[in-house]
């Protein structure tokens, strides 16, 4: 076996933060199945007609989201009905996709390699264009100890690479550990109130979410997404969506589940005045959310310190030309 | 094998000296070589039907209970978790116990539980899906590879039993039944007991003949109308799963 699979990859809990959901129990980390995981991630023959990677629409300098794209484009130009959200501290998600339809991170890949207006591929296809480059075989090889390509490792090797995407450093990881340099302005330390009396109930720290499903009382498209219940298909789940994460939205824009909002002041006025009631709407949301226009931009000034600059640079994750 | 089990009482020093002749003789050790000699196998040979007739895919027009015309195209489904239990009360679980069975692929209708203790059994049972630990757990392989057009990958769960075809009844002419989820009203998974005297003597094979008669999906407790189900929503799941549950029987042992 090739030395490098050896080498342990540690996944490391940041200080402070709760146990990941998910652990790598039945999924040995390592550099080689790490490095796979990458490859395949960025690589465009997961696609059907070989035009789309992952990393079209989970581009790192966005937060491996997508910036300026209220939703993705896939294959053929064919578009999506949600925003591509971003990726990042996944192990702590204990279900994937707005809708939450996928219970687990290692199940997670094959849904937009698949889904006809994204990548349009079959997951056979996939093994067989990987098992037909010498390059991939070695890696599965260095990675699992043979050169059998099947979906399985494909999807522990995608575990690897995705769940080791942890951004926790952004000015409050700093701030929280008590580092230097990272004492809060009284404007920060103004708006870490206004969120902790108005947000923190559904994004929650350190995460910034519950990963609960919510209807946050946006006015429904044209497009009509029942969001959690095309899942459940029980009315009380109607037009719910998974909380996102605060963190890193000065990269991931535009926001909610299809990218309605550009900027962060659209957000807040959402909350403060465009609140739509309907049977569904969160009952801490329906009374909205009153702020200032002062409270407004402390808690601007809070949400930047959650933008983690040293994730989206990280040369790690990034593709090996 | 069978030396074994004249071994208690005997020296300490033979019997562990049998059993270094052992490991060297059988590419596979015995986890315990007092009681249990798995030296036996169960063969399970499945023929689809339906009603009286052995199914034919595509060429043949069926008439279910209500008396609706259809030819069925596609039959899958999952077996799993098989155990046997034996009139002394054992109970042998088959492990890594999941087989997919295709009508259009003869080699999946059959297949061999190895490392059986002998002994007189009286029930089969089985999952028809599989169980919600392996739909929850992550990437599958095997017969669970997600590969097999029997997973929902927009919302995790294997397709548990899938019936597909045409018919005149259909208002759009097809006949779509994919069953899947494995919790709540949507469990697509039940669970099937048979009971035959099977006399499995030690080293030796013998093959459970199962019958599965398709058009049972369409009949008890429920009457199906293919008029009102054409395609297999999450409402209709629980009606057609249930009907399905009693869709095997045994045909004979040899």
């Amino acid at each position: 076996m090739d030395v490098k699979a050896e080498l342990p990859l540690a996944f490391n809990v940041p200080q402070g933060w709760p146990s990941p959901n998910y652990n790598y129990t039945n999924n040995q980390l390592s550099k080689a199945g790490f490095e796979l995981g990458r490859k395949m991630f960025y690589d465009a023959r997961l696609s059907k007609d070989n035009t789309i990677s992952c990393g079209s629409c989970h581009q790192q300098f966005s937060g491996f989201a997508q910036i300026d794209h209220p939703v993705s484009h896939g294959i053929n130009d064919l578009l999506g009905n949600r925003n591509s959200p971003p990726l990042f501290n996944l192990n702590w998600h204990t279900s994937f996709m707005w809708d939450g339809g996928i219970n687990h991170i290692e199940n997670q890949p094959i849904a937009p390699i698949q889904n006809p207006v994204e990548m349009d591929e079959t997951m056979a296809n996939v093994v067989t264009k990987l098992q037909g480059d010498a390059t991939y075989r070695s890696m599965f090889k260095a990675a699992f100890g043979d050169e059998t390509v099947n979906s399985q490792r494909i999807a522990k090797a995608f575990a690897q690479f995705m769940g080791m995407i942890v951004s926790s450093n952004a000015k409050y990881d700093k701030y929280k550990r008590g580092e230097a340099g990272s004492a809060f302005t009284q404007q920060e330390m103004n708006g870490y109130d206004v969120y902790k009396q108005n947000c923190a109930t559904c994004h929650t720290e350190p995460l910034f979410t519950d990963f609960s499903f919510r209807n946050n009382g946006l006015p429904p498209t044209g497009v009509n997404d029942s969001g959690r219940a095309h899942i459940t298909l029980a009315s009380a789940d109607l037009y719910k969506f998974k909380t996102p994460s605060l963190r890193n939205l000065k990269y991931t824009w535009p926001y909610m589940h299809d990218g309605r909002f550009n900027s962060i002041d659209q957000v807040l006025n959402h909350y403060t005045t465009g609140i739509m009631q309907s049977p569904t709407l969160d009952n801490k949301l329906s009374g909205g959310i009153t702020l200032t226009d002062k409270q407004k931009e402390d808690l601007k000034a809070f949400l930047n310190t959650l933008n983690d600059e040293e994730f989206v640079k990280n040369t790690m994750f990034q593709e090996v030309k | 094998m069978v030396i074994f089990r004249n071994l208690v009482g005997m020296k300490k020093l033979g019997f562990l000296f049998l059993i270094v002749l052992q490991s060297v003789a059988c590419t596979k050790k015995p986890d315990t070589i007092v009681d249990s000699n798995p030296a036996a196998k169960i063969n399970i040979a499945i023929e689809n039907y339906a009603g009286s007739q052995i199914l034919k895919l595509n060429d043949i027009w069926y008439k279910n209970e209500n008396g609706d015309s259809l030819q069925i195209s596609v039959f899958n489904y999952f077996i799993s978790n098989i155990k046997l239990t034996r009139d002394d009360g054992f109970v042998y679980t088959e492990p890594e116990s999941y087989h997919l069975v295709r009508e259009n692929n003869a080699s999946t209708k059959s297949f061999t539980i190895v490392n059986v203790p002998p002994g007189n059994y009286k029930t089969i049972s089985f999952m028809i899906g599989v169980d919600s630990a392996h739909n929850v757990s992550g990437a599958q392989t095997g017969d669970l590879d997600p590969n097999s057009g029997m997973f929902w990958d927009w919302n995790t769960g294997y397709i548990m039993a899938k019936l597909e075809g045409k018919s005149p009844s259909s208002s759009g002419g097809i006949v779509l039944y994919h069953l899947g989820g494995y919790s709540g009203t949507a469990n697509a998974i039940r669970t099937v007991s048979l009971s035959k005297d099977i006399t499995l003597p030690d080293k030796q094979s013998k093959t459970i003949h199962l019958k599965a008669d398709a058009l049972e999906w369409f009949k008890t407790p429920t009457t199906i109308k293919i008029k009102d189900i054409d395609v297999v929503s999450a409402n209709s799941t629980k009606i057609i799963a249930d009907n399905y549950a009693d869709m095997f029987s045994i045909d004979h042992i040899d």
